[in-house]
């Protein structure tokens, strides 16, 4: 019996794992990135890249400032936000929204940067998705409906969800194996680099999982909701969430108070805590209010405090309150997933820990294609399954990380003035991993996987060189100002194509390797060649 | 060549392949379908009968769905009999419903026994 059931296991986390190793791998991969959203973000409108963080500026002059703006190019707006400058965004953030049109839920969005230092607007930065490109991504795909997407992500991590406890069971010696690793061995190399990414950093794939299906439980398990509330559910949305509770408009014109005694009501309720953002809602309305969240400390409660005012009386409306236990660990979560908390340090440990989850992905893929190829050298029969799983690894893997390198590239080489330009940025990422993919489709053998991680290599090592030509700023520059987002930027690119350069490497090496020594290992290379 | 035609046709219901990948898909359908029922279930269950507010009852179910989600698929897949994690399935989801629809008549009458 116990011997069956790990076989039953053993058999699930084969086959739940490659059959949804593709989507999970692109979800990983550009959720990876999106944990640096903001420094991609920056990077990708060099327009910006003379902003710089000061962190003795005068807050209130800067919220001043956006409050001017808005004042004179969006006097009729819905809504305003403010976003106070930040050691990852340099630039004082102003944006607005037009009221919705018939038929819209919300109106169009804009937004406009100030300098923090100079206190200059700047010029209107080239239209980019940037890093919430890679964000949207990571769970809402793209060229189809938001709705499907999360599903099919929502299935997948699931999925992923089950791998990951089936390989817990069927792994027998996890402290053993984790201290072996026996390179140039074909599949058995295979395993123990899938055995050693996913020990590595089990704890983070079991939270990163379980955390993802939490995202999103509202729409996969809303159940509960529904036989509690049935449909009131907004009785449970303004208890859960009250800061999204502002009151309704009247209808009723009014005026709103004058800059500078707005910023007194503020400063006497907020006192010295450092101010994060403002929203102001319901403009020229007698119900206008306005949210100011505190910037939340580097913790994972991340309910920082917050405050509803009237900025026609100036008087508290509401404010935050200690929530509860089930409130603060689902929102413990939400932080754990999505590392807003994390300082750079952490950070890049989450970085470490998602490129671990991609590599535990791709080598269990691969692992199952070389195992297989192993089988049939054997027998001497070809099998269409291996042929299409080789082809869906090489389109994924190899070119996933050159769609992300061109999706750069284009950033900077389409003219600024490209129509619909956005979105052609995108196109290019999805264009240059569909010629990836047709590649894969008539070469598969190891020279091909060399030649794309060269290519890759080559691709990201001279990201800096273009930041360089197309930029005020360049790497040196940017170290020798501290601007290190942008020198950061730069270094990783920098440090990724080392990494494709030493893989490019490696997968070259075990030929010499194996040719001199007479060994029937030789027939674990030939994979199809 | 002899064989009837009818028998020719439908030889391949004799293969182990088709028997294997039926028992695989019908396993498959359980852990996907079975198992979300049972895990939505649980969710309602719960909801109703956690210790907590009612806020943090909907939280705490929905959080621990998932919990049950990957247990059922686990399980789906390490027992033997074929038909018999259909038949579990859906006693144990039905026993739950059972239960969360007496634990709701339960807080009925008890709401109203304090109101009055």
């Amino acid at each position: 019996m116990k011997d069956s059931f790990f076989r039953s296991m053993t058999w699930l986390h084969t086959w739940v794992g490659l059959l949804t190793c593709w989507v999970l791998f692109l979800v990983f991969f550009a959720g990876t990135a999106a944990y640096y959203r903001a420094e991609i973000n920056l990077w990708m409108q060099p327009e910006n890249h003379g902003s710089q963080y000061d962190a003795n500026a005068d807050n209130q002059q800067l919220i001043l400032k956006g409050l001017t703006s808005l004042a004179q190019q969006a006097p009729d707006a819905e809504s305003w936000w403010i976003y106070l400058p930040t050691q990852r965004v340099p630039l004082l953030t102003y944006a607005w929204s037009d009221p919705a049109a018939e038929g819209q839920r919300f109106g169009d969005y804009h937004q406009g940067f100030i300098n923090p230092t100079t206190g200059e607007a700047l010029p209107k930065a080239r239209e980019s998705r940037g890093g919430d490109f890679l964000y949207r991504l990571h769970f809402d795909l793209y060229y189809m409906s938001v709705l499907t997407a999360r599903w099919i992500v929502g299935f997948c991590t699931m999925f992923m969800l089950v791998a990951i406890i089936s390989g817990i069971v069927i792994h027998k010696r996890i402290f053993k194996d984790f201290f072996s690793f026996r390179p140039g061995k074909g599949p058995r190399s295979w395993l123990d680099a899938h055995v050693a990414s996913s020990v590595l950093a089990l704890p983070f794939h079991l939270m990163i999982t379980y955390t993802g299906l939490v995202t999103l439980m509202f729409m996969y398990m809303p159940w509960g909701l529904n036989t509690q509330y049935g449909d009131e559910t907004q009785a449970f949305y303004s208890q859960w969430k009250p800061i999204y509770q502002t009151p309704a408009a009247t209808g009723t014109p009014a005026t709103m108070l004058d800059s500078q005694s707005l910023l007194s009501a503020i400063h006497s309720v907020v006192g010295e805590s450092p101010i994060e953002g403002l929203q102001f809602d319901n403009l020229n309305d007698s119900n206008a209010s306005v949210t100011v969240k505190i910037a939340p400390e580097h913790n994972l409660n991340q309910q920082a405090p917050w405050y509803h005012l009237s900025t026609v009386t100036g008087t508290v409306l509401a404010q935050s309150a200690v929530t509860s236990g089930a409130n603060q660990t689902q929102s413990a979560m939400i932080a754990l997933h999505s590392g807003r908390f994390a300082g750079q340090g952490l950070r890049l440990l989450y970085l470490l820990a998602g490129l671990t989850g991609c590599v535990m992905i791709a080598s269990g893929a691969i692992m199952w294609a070389e195992k297989l190829a192993q089988k049939q050298l054997k027998k001497d029969k070809n099998h269409s399954g291996l042929t299409l799983v080789n082809m869906l690894n090489l389109a994924t893997f190899a070119g996933l990380p050159i769609a992300l390198a061109c999706y750069f590239y284009a950033n900077r080489l389409l003219p600024v003035t490209f129509v619909d330009r956005e979105n052609w940025e995108i196109h290019c990422f999805f264009i240059s991993w569909a010629l990836v993919a047709l590649l894969a489709c008539f070469k598969r053998d190891k020279q091909t996987w060399q030649r794309l991680f060269l290519l890759t290599a080559l691709l990201y090592g001279l990201l800096p060189l273009l930041n360089a030509m197309t930029s005020q700023y360049q790497l040196i520059n940017n170290l020798q100002r501290q601007a290190y987002v942008l020198a950061g930027f730069d270094l990783m690119m920098l440090a990724l194509a080392a990494l494709f350069y030493m893989a490019a490497k490696r997968l070259r090496s075990p030929k010499k390797v194996l040719a001199t020594r007479v060994t029937k290992a030789t027939t674990e290379l030939g994979v199809e060649s | 060549m002899t064989q009837p035609l009818i028998q020719r046709l439908t030889r391949w219901k004799n293969t182990t392949i088709w028997r294997d990948s039926l028992h695989i898909g019908n396993r498959c359908l359980a852990a996907t379908f079975g198992g979300y029922l049972l895990s939505a279930v649980a969710t309602i269950l719960l909801a109703q009968i956690l210790p907590l507010s009612q806020v943090d009852r909907v939280l705490t179910a929905m959080m621990l769905s998932f919990a049950v989600y990957t247990c059922a698929v686990i399980w789906v897949f390490s027992v033997k009999s074929t038909w018999r994690y259909w038949l579990d399935l859906f006693t144990l989801s039905s026993l739950l419903y059972l239960a969360y629809l007496a634990a709701k008549a339960f807080d009925a009458t008890s709401a109203q026994g304090s109101g009055l």
